[in-house]
């Protein structure tokens, strides 16, 4: 049976502004990585992932986002992530974290990610201790249920 | 991971924030750059405060990282320190980007000069054919930088850049003009392919050149984005490490060597063995300064030693 290959990429998206509570969502986070796929590389690069190219997670406070392509065209996929520049105006950057062939496997980063990023917002003031507490609990949660 | 060029001015503008995601990203070392033109002798010295970015550094990113102001240049002085020191520094070098475009400048890039000495790295801006020829086969420099951002104003040649691969000098690409600017990138993939044509993946050093933190990129996609630059990825780590441990090498040959006699320098770090408290005062810590009283010595009379004084009665060659 011919399989389809695919590739996680855990992306970390670190805003310049330092906001955390405005609502970028995994939609525009697409859409970004979308644009800088068209910028470039072009209509060949964007017809070749347009199928394949999925934004699974994003948290924008935490910055955490997993990304799906498929396997061959993943170089590409992680390329256009790392020139991007902007998410609709807010000067930001991706970096991937880890690159995983299943989900599964990238949870397991994923949670560790989550724990240290949130451990960072605490530090910095920006969430109380409490929701700090239910924020970790509720996104390792969702990133659990995402290999359903 | 280093990188091999933060300029000064980037860091004037938000530097805590610039070193923190440095360190938050992995690097462990950076060349704060200065950029001169040719007339050498119309500078002056290093007025780089490393100090000012240790400082600097340890507010952004706490203990994470050991900031090192002085580091030795040659990775075998850091042999001698305890293993978990060595994998927490972050080192500061100094680097003088020379912008070449007149000929008559070429004889003041000499390591005599001393303000030359002052900087670590030396890295060269050829602007001409003339000067790029100059560049890799005679003068004395660690980096030849090209403008890989615009268009290319001469070809370059199998011959120049094998002498300059068998001299130990390296060519650089930078990675942030391509993420700012459109053209720039363009220019960037185009000269980089005609680059790792001509020097077959050899002797090239990766580094970011930034205007602001968010230039930069981890080193994992560095090594990605290299492929773009007609890299693969064996090639793209090995000018993020390797090659830049090879510039350093070859930037400590050429300022603490004389006559091909090597000096190695304390390490820097307080409490390491072989580090007196004293050094930072101590004017003969300072790197150089052993080739220098190489340089200074001159043979006297006790430095003759007459058979006579040898003694023992034996002919050596009897057996």
């Amino acid at each position: 049976m011919v399989r389809l290959k695919t590739r996680y990429l855990l992306c970390e998206v670190l805003f310049e502004d330092g906001k955390v509570q405005d609502g970028a969502t995994a939609y525009m986070l697409l859409n970004a990585l979308k644009d800088s796929i068209e910028a470039n590389f072009g209509d060949v690069g964007l017809g070749a992932v347009a199928a394949s190219i999925q934004v699974k997670y994003f948290n924008p406070l935490t910055g955490m986002a997993i990304v799906r392509a498929s396997r061959d065209l993943a170089p590409m996929v992680w390329a256009a992530a790392t020139l991007v520049t902007a998410l609709r105006k807010r000067t930001c950057l991706v970096r991937v974290v880890h690159v995983s062939g299943t989900i599964r496997l990238l949870q397991r980063r994923a949670i560790e990610f989550n724990r240290d990023a949130v451990r960072l917002l605490r530090a910095h003031k920006v969430l109380a201790a409490a929701e700090c507490e239910a924020m970790a609990a509720a996104e390792e949660a969702r990133v659990a249920k995402l290999d359903a | 991971m280093f990188d091999l060029a933060v300029p000064e001015a980037a860091l004037a503008g938000d530097g805590a924030r610039v070193l923190g995601m440095l360190v938050r990203f992995g690097f462990r070392g950076i060349a704060i750059s200065v950029t001169s033109d040719g007339n050498l002798n119309k500078s002056k010295p290093c007025q780089i405060d490393r100090s000012k970015y240790a400082a600097m550094l340890e507010k952004a990113a706490g203990d994470a990282v050991v900031p090192r102001a002085s580091p030795p240049l040659l990775a075998q002085a850091n042999s001698d320190l305890p293993r978990s020191l060595a994998a927490t520094t972050f080192d500061l070098f100094t680097r003088l980007s020379v912008v070449l475009d007149n000929p008559s400048h070429n004889y003041s890039i000499s390591s005599g000069s001393p303000i030359v000495a002052s900087y670590d790295i030396l890295a060269v801006h050829p602007k001409t054919e003339k000067l790029f020829q100059a560049a890799c086969q005679q003068l004395e420099v660690d980096i030849v930088s090209l403008d890989m951002g615009s268009r290319l104003p001469f070809h370059l040649r199998h011959p120049t850049i094998n002498a300059a691969i068998q001299r130990g000098v390296h060519f650089e690409i930078c990675y942030a003009p391509a993420i700012r600017d459109s053209t720039a990138r363009r220019h960037i993939i185009s000269n980089s392919a005609a680059l790792m044509r001509a020097t077959k993946g050899r002797n090239i050093v990766l580094s970011s050149e930034l205007v602001q933190a968010f230039d930069l990129r981890g080193p994992h996609d560095i090594a990605n984005l290299a492929a773009l630059f007609s890299m693969n990825q064996a090639q793209a780590m090995a000018a993020l490490t390797t090659n830049v441990r090879a510039v350093l090498l070859h930037a400590a040959t050429r300022r603490d060597t004389y006559r091909a006699v090597m000096s190695m320098e304390a390490s820097g770090i307080p409490g390491a063995p072989g580090e007196t408290p004293d050094d930072h005062e101590n004017p003969d810590a300072r790197p150089g300064s052993a080739a220098r009283k190489w340089k200074a010595a001159r043979l006297e009379d006790q430095d003759f030693i007459s058979f006579d004084d040898l003694g023992g009665d034996e002919d050596p060659m009897d057996m």
